[in-house]
């Protein structure tokens, strides 16, 4: 057995490394290329402290959680379980810009986002009188953004706002905490 | 070591070699998705997806709530199938879902898209109920069995896809099947 170990041992110890490389160049390739996919720059403001990114200025005012308290009679037509998460946003921008507001927890794969409703009426909610429900902004502009988002009960405490800004076709990322 | 036990030894390594290279996964499938399989009634969950069928209907008439007044006949058949679906990291769209018969796939029709539940538009762990509907020629209908395939993206490679068996012969069956616009429901409701 020495003696064989002797005359193989270095092919053994070749195949050894070999087998686990090629799982690698044939799968882990893929999963590298598809983790390193995300790559909007992240400016993240502290608590009060506006954000600043590519000509926009923004700073979370006021936000709160709704729960749901279901369909039924005395309910708010949102279903137990999920509340809705509503964020007013002060935005300023010395450039045309838009932006794309999502809740986001967590990161990497225990990332959660949510997008902001397009219709929160179906769910009880109705927008305030001088808020802007879009953010599209001309340069000077300044606009307070009011958002809501459909999320399971527990996530405003954990959640932070995030404006994915696109000026001039470059994209990046305002992570904004809420108040 | 003597010369009948090498012998013997280098036969064996090559089956095992032979059976290897037979067995091992060709260029293509080598990053094809993970099944995660599942039968109706169980919640099956992918790395972005979770998914129930709550049941499965056909017929050869499909009324869509809010669409055309009058249901839409088919050459063919109607597949309706019931799901709960909850996204697990956040918006996700349902349009490559398909149907595998026979080893033939059928995507979700076209005629359903603004009722049929295509997007989990409202984020991560919002659940949603809602029905997927496939266009189909009768004779895959008598198959007996079909596979729906919960993808999410048309680059799924290596990422795990909830996989449903559907037993075609105990489909609720009726001249025309409906469809009914998703709703939203309460994480944990069940079926």
């Amino acid at each position: 057995m020495k003696r064989w170990m002797r005359r193989n041992g270095v092919a053994l110890i070749t195949l050894a490394v070999l087998a686990p490389v090629g799982v690698f160049v044939l799968s882990g390739v893929e999963l590298l290329d598809r983790a390193g996919r995300v790559t909007e720059p992240v400016t993240a403001a502290g608590p009060d402290e506006p954000a600043e990114s590519d000509g926009l200025s923004a700073r979370v005012v006021n936000s709160a959680e709704f729960v749901g308290e279901g369909d039924g009679e005395g309910g708010n037509g949102i279903p137990i379980g999920l509340a809705l998460v509503a964020t007013l946003t002060e935005i300023s921008a010395d450039r045309d810009v838009s932006c794309t507001p999502d809740l986001t927890t967590g990161s990497g794969e225990a990332r959660r986002t949510w997008p902001s409703l397009s219709a929160p009426e179906r769910f009880g909610y109705g927008y305030g009188d001088d808020t802007a429900i879009a953010c599209s902004l001309d340069a000077g502009e300044t606009i307070e953004l009011e958002t809501v988002f459909l999320t399971p009960v527990g996530t405003y405490p954990d959640s932070v706002l995030e404006l994915t800004v696109t000026s001039e076709g470059a994209r990046s990322v305002l992570r904004l905490p809420l108040r | 070591m003597s010369r009948r036990p090498r012998i013997l030894l280098s036969v064996v390594a090559l089956v095992v070699g032979v059976i290897a290279v037979g067995t091992a996964p060709n260029g293509t499938n080598v990053v094809d998705p993970f099944a995660v399989w599942g039968a109706p009634g169980e919640a099956v969950e992918g790395r972005v997806l979770t998914a129930e069928v709550l049941g499965a209907r056909a017929g050869s008439e499909l009324l869509i709530a809010d669409g055309a007044d009058a249901p839409i006949d088919s050459p063919g058949v109607w597949l309706v199938v019931d799901v709960e679906l909850t996204a697990a990291q956040g918006w996700l769209s349902l349009s490559q879902t398909e149907v595998q018969i026979d080893g033939s796939d059928y995507r979700t029709s076209p005629i359903a898209d603004d009722t049929a539940l295509l997007t989990l538009p409202y984020g991560s762990d919002v659940p949603m109920r809602g029905s997927l509907v496939f266009e189909l020629p009768e004779a895959a209908i008598e198959a007996g069995t079909a596979r729906l395939v919960l993808r999410t993206t048309i680059d799924d490679r290596l990422d795990s896809v909830p996989v449903i068996s559907l037993d075609l012969r105990e489909l609720e069956t009726s001249d025309e099947v409906s469809v009914e616009p998703p709703v939203v429901v309460s994480p944990g409701a069940g079926s």
